[in-house]
This record gives structure tokens, C-alpha cells and sequence, in this order.
């Protein structure tokens, strides 16, 4: 049920040899407080965990806070890493939970509306945007349908997860997605994202 | 054509936001050292420091101003007494440094006069004066024995009205130092205690009078309360079990309705913050296979010797403890529904309270556990519905007219509804501070 894994304590980070590092390697070297494998760990993995928070939170300031009060957290419970998920996977889902916690003051109250389930949704359009030009997208969307869509389409959760992880009904969840991508759509159609 | 949600994933799951000059790992690593887990209890111990703070300084103010008040109105009787007699003030005196009761009494107030007599007739003389009669030393003589015999009669009032002036002055005594000696200043009795009804019944004839702006039946209530629970049930033929303790910290604001006779119903607002630390340790059970071997060598005769190798092969079950740290906050609201019960035992008056609580956990994060379980880093748990249970018993001091101290020991039980959270949902003793105003 709990894997924990083995620490020996001998064995030292190779940290230097960054090139080759195994994430076993990392998560060890990090529950030993090895600086040089936390160092590693913060190149390697910030930028990537940065784009997550940015894409839930309101500010870029707010992001950054949560890029920090993340890591904090994952360099603190780095212990208690289970290994039931690949260690990315892990701490996107810790930054995840907390940029939710930080917008959570949002209330998110809607139910599943029929109409907005069936629109164009297609990928027309979309194909030709960068990341950058989606994020900029995404970040024209209102914070619930922005959330909903961040949880679904791009961590893969599921609607009962996310009613779970934020406190909203499935019917709410699924509503929430359908008005994001009908909104993401008409951004689409009304040319939007060539002014972004 | 493919879902357009992949484009989204596909293109940003991976991508990279350059960090900007407010984030560093440096920043993290020195956001560690903080050490930041327990800040959240300096707010609530503040509030506990501050509350006591004020309502000691409250008390001694209030006791200062009430001996002021005690000797004023000791002044004013003895001014009323002496329009009754002149020698009036002496024997008050006396009598209160002698306050034995009964017939013997009033003997020994007239012997003592007569012992005065000298006294007596100037003083007879005076109010002979002031009446205008100052013809005849027979009718003086005669307006003497008759004002003694008055002077003996008012003497029992006086002594009766005296009585109270020794209660209090007993009240006064050692017993009544420090945090009690708030009560002596309403000469509070062996009776049913609370508010406006029972104390116009206890205090003093002058201490009633100020109590006489005091007509609403309600006062508020504010509580500072802390309480914790130990625990250490690790258990190795468990599969999961715990170990350590959680606290918590609640704040209360309370309306109390007056129902006389000293009950009193409360209804308010609480929130509390928990925080759970500790360990869990899982017991894996594994089947585990023994293999050992030995060499044995076959000796036959006439032929050569045989060097086998057996392996014996066992199966078992081992159990596998891992363990990990614990660390949780939950923020909760709720809405206390209770009672208050005021009792004295004539020189403390003590308080037994019970309420019950449902609320909502509004907030929640760290490793939260339950009996089988654990979910890591995880700030999920909210908006679940809470009862908690907590009865009190404490003391009730009052400091003024207007504001009264409580202190009490709380056992309290809480939980979460539908949840069975290990280290939760648990028994807690605790202690509680706060204010109780009376407009």
C-alpha cells in the first residue's frame, strides 16, 4: 500500500553528473537535503511547474507564489513520496491543488446547460497557435471555465476528481467545459487570438 | 479531425515559462528555514495573552473604584445613623467590632452608654438644644432617659442595618484576596447567581441601586479557547496506525439570553483552526520464501561418496513498517447552540456550560488521514459538515457592573460528518478565557 523508498545512506548524489541523473536519484538526493539535487530538481522541473500555476492563477505575482509555497512543500514532503506517479506527475498535482487553494475564494456556481454542449467545437484554428498564444487564450477565460478546462483537458482529470478537488458538482464541472470551449471557440471565430 | 483539447495539451502540458526575478531557488530554500508550520498558533496565543491581560487590568480597576465606592457609602449610613442618635456613630463602631447578635447585644450597647453616660448628656444636652428645650434640668434629665430608651430602640435597627456592614466587612477578609475579591464588593450570598434577578438578591442595599440601569436580559459572551490529544497507538499487527497530536485553537462570539433563576441560553459564531502532527506507519504483510541449503554427502559403501546440496525452502509472512510524517491544518466555522448555568457556593460562583456546534470545515491542507489511509498533500477536505461537542466548567467572576471573566476547563469532542479521520475525530481537554458583557 505504502511504498517508501529505500535510502541508503551511503550512497552519495551524484549531482555533478547531472546529464544521466535518474529521477530516483533526485528524489533520493533530496530527502537527504542534498542542496545539489534540489538545485537540479528546481532547473529542471520550475519553468515547467511555473506554466501550470500561471495558467490557473489571476496574476502572474500570484503564480509565482505558488511556484514558491509549491516547492517549498515538495522539497518538505519529498519523504513521503509514494512512487505511485512519476515525481513531474506529483508535483504538478501538488501546484495544481495549490493555486486551486488560491483562487478557491472564487465561487464557481453553475449548472450543466444543454445549449452550450452542442457548439463547433473543432480544432480549426487552434492548430496554428504557438503555447504562448494559447496561454494567452486560455487566460481571457473566465477563472471558472479557465479552471475546469485546465483540470480536464490539459492535467486529464476527471470530472468527479474535479468536482472533488474544488467543491462543485459534476454537472457544474461539465458545464464549466462546455462554456470554456464555446468561449475558446468563439475567441476562434471572432479572430481573437490574432490580436492577442 | 482530432479533439481540440489536445492541441491545448499537447502544446502547453510541457511548456516552459521563464521565471522571473521574484522566484529563485535561493527564495525557496530560505522560505524553508522559516519554518512556518507553527506560526499560525502565535495569533491564537496572543489572543489568549491579550484577553487575560485585559481582564486582569479590568479587575483591579474595577476593584479599586469599588473600595471607593464601599467607603462612600459606609460614610453616608453613618451620617444617617447620627440623625437618629447622637451617640449613634460610637456604637456603630462598636458594634461592628463586636458583631454578636441577640438580646445580650443590646444590653451591653446600654451598659456601654451608661458607662458613656458623661457622653450621653452632653450629646442629650446638644439635642436638647437643637429641639429648643433648654429650660429645665428634670425635662433634659427626662428627654435623656426618654432618648435612651429611643437611642436603645434605634440601636436594634442600627444593629440590624450593621449586620449587612459585617457580612461585608468579613468579606474582606484574607479569603478574599486576588481574583475573588471582586465578589466581596457586592456581598455576595449563598444563592442562585446570574445577572440582574439573582444578583439584586445577593448584593448589598447600595450595590442594588447600581444595578438598577441594567434591564436587558442579554450580554455577549467572548472565548478564547485551546485544547489538545495525545495519542500513540502504533501498532505493528495493524495495517495502518498513527501516532502524535493534534490541537486547536477556537474563537467565540456568543449572544446569551437571560433565563433567570441562573440559566441562560447562548447562540454564536466559533471558528477554529486545527493542526494535527505525527507519524503513521503502515504494516505491509509480505510473503516471504526462506531459502537455506546444506551439503550432505551420502556415503555408500563400494562405491564412491555422493556430496548432495538441499536446499529447505520456508514460507512466511513478514510484516513491513514504513512510516511518514504528519502535518495538517483545518480551518472550520460553526454555529455553538448551548446553555450556561451559574451557581455559587457563596464565595465563588461557578459556571457549567454545554454546547453543541454544527459547522463546515472551510479549509484544510498537509497529510490528512484517516483510520485505513492517508491522502497526501492535499487541500480537498472542505466544505464538509462538522459537529463538535464541548462542556465547560469553570469560574465567574465579576469585575464590574458591566463585564465578568470566565475561565474554564473544556472537555470537547469533535468530528467530521461521514468522515473517520484518525486523530480527528477524538476527545479533547482544553481551556478557555474570555469576557462576558452585560449592557
Amino acid at each position: 500500500m505504502f511504498r517508501v523508498l529505500s535510502i541508503r545512506s551511503e550512497q552519495q548524489c551524484k549531482c555533478i553528473q547531472t546529464i544521466g541523473m535518474t529521477e530516483k536519484e533526485i528524489i533520493e538526493g533530496c530527502v537527504r537535503e542534498d542542496r545539489k539535487c534540489q538545485r537540479f530538481l528546481w532547473d529542471k522541473y520550475a519553468p515547467k511547474l511555473l506554466t501550470v500555476s500561471v495558467r490557473y492563477c489571476l496574476s502572474r505575482e500570484d503564480a509565482e507564489d505558488v511556484l514558491m509555497e509549491s516547492m517549498v512543500k515538495i522539497f518538505d514532503k519529498m519523504q513521503e513520496f509514494r512512487g505511485q506517479s512519476t515525481l513531474e506527475t506529483w508535483m504538478r498535482r501538488i501546484v495544481v491543488n495549490t493555486s486551486i487553494n488560491k483562487i478557491r475564494a472564487t465561487k464557481i456556481t453553475d449548472t450543466i446547460d444543454s445549449e452550450t454542449n452542442n457548439i463547433g467545437y473543432t480544432d480549426e484554428g487552434f492548430d496554428a497557435m504557438n503555447a504562448k498564444q494559447l496561454m494567452a487564450l486560455l487566460d481571457k477565460l473566465p477563472i471558472g471555465y479557465r479552471t475546469v478546462f485546465n483540470l480536464f483537458a490539459i492535467e486529464g482529470y476527471s470530472h468527479k476528481e474535479i468536482s472533488d478537488e474544488m467543491g462543485i458538482d459534476e454537472g457544474t464541472s461539465r458545464s464549466q467545459l462546455a462554456k470554456a470551449r464555446k468561449a475558446l471557440q468563439e475567441m476562434i471565430t471572432n479572430n481573437e487570438h490574432v490580436r492577442l | 479531425m482530432t479533439n481540440p483539447d489536445n492541441n491545448f495539451k499537447n502544446k502547453l502540458y510541457d511548456f516552459e515559462t521563464p521565471l522571473g526575478s521574484n522566484v529563485s531557488f535561493d527564495k525557496v530554500m530560505a522560505a524553508r528555514s522559516k519554518k512556518p508550520g507553527m506560526l499560525w498558533w502565535k495569533p491564537a496565543f496572543l489572543v489568549v495573552a491579550t484577553l487575560s491581560v485585559v481582564s486582569l487590568a479590568a479587575f483591579f480597576m474595577g476593584n479599586t473604584a469599588g473600595n471607593v465606592h464601599a467607603s462612600e457609602n459606609a460614610s453616608a449610613n453613618t451620617d444617617n445613623n447620627s440623625g437618629i442618635v447622637g451617640a449613634g456613630k460610637q456604637n456603630a463602631q462598636s458594634e461592628i467590632k463586636q458583631p454578636q447578635s441577640g438580646d445580650n447585644e443590646i444590653t451591653q450597647k446600654s451598659g456601654s452608654n451608661d458607662k458613656q453616660s458623661e457622653n450621653g448628656s452632653t450629646v442629650a444636652a446638644s439635642n436638647a438644644t437643637s429641639t429648643g428645650n433648654t429650660n429645665s434640668a428634670n425635662r433634659a434629665s427626662q428627654s435623656q432617659s426618654t432618648k435612651q430608651e429611643k437611642t436603645a430602640t434605634d440601636r436594634v435597627e442600627i444593629n440590624h442595618q450593621n449586620k449587612e456592614v459585617d457580612n461585608s466587612r468579613e468579606l474582606d477578609g484574607a479569603n478574599y484576596r486576588g481574583l475573588f475579591a471582586g465578589l466581596k464588593r457586592r456581598n455576595i450570598k449563598s444563592e442562585k447567581f446570574y445577572f440582574d434577578n439573582a444578583i439584586s438578591k445577593a448584593v448589598s442595599v447600595e450595590d442594588r441601586e447600581l444595578l438598577k440601569h441594567s434591564t436587558t436580559a442579554w450580554s455577549f459572551e467572548a472565548l478564547v479557547g485551546t485544547g489538545e490529544k495525545s495519542y500513540n497507538n502504533f501498532d505493528s499487527k495493524k495495517d495502518f496506525s498513527i501516532s502524535g497530536n493534534t490541537r486547536f485553537a477556537q474563537y467565540s462570539l456568543s449572544g446569551l439570553y437571560d433565563l433567570g433563576n441562573g440559566f441562560a441560553l447562548s447562540a454564536g459564531f466559533n471558528y477554529a483552526v486545527n493542526i494535527g502532527n505525527g507519524k503513521w506507519q503502515a504494516t505491509e504483510q509480505r510473503n516471504m520464501i526462506n531459502v537455506s541449503s546444506h551439503v550432505i554427502t551420502i556415503v555408500q559403501p563400494g562405491l564412491p561418496d555422493v556430496v548432495k546440496t538441499v536446499y529447505d525452502t520456508v514460507h512466511y509472512t513478514k510484516g513491513v513498517q514504513n512510516t511518514g510524517n504528519i502535518e495538517y491544518q483545518m480551518t472550520k466555522m460553526s454555529i455553538p447552540i448551548g446553555f450556561r448555568y451559574h451557581f455559587g457556593s457563596g464565595r465563588i460562583i461557578w459556571r457549567a456550560s454545554g454546547t453543541v456546534a454544527p459547522g463546515l470545515l472551510t479549509g484544510s491542507k498537509g497529510n490528512l488521514f484517516n483510520n485505513s489511509n492517508f491522502t497526501q498533500m492535499d487541500g480537498s477536505v472542505k466544505n464538509k459538515a462538522t459537529l463538535d461537542a464541548r462542556i465547560a466548567l469553570g469560574i465567574f467572576v465579576p469585575m464590574s457592573t458591566h463585564l465578568n471573566f470566565v475561565a474554564e476547563p473544556t472537555l470537547q469532542y469533535q468530528s467530521i460528518v461521514g468522515k473517520k479521520w484518525a486523530g480527528y475525530n477524538t476527545f479533547m481537554t482544553g481551556f478557555s478565557v474570555g469576557l462576558v458583557f452585560k449592557p
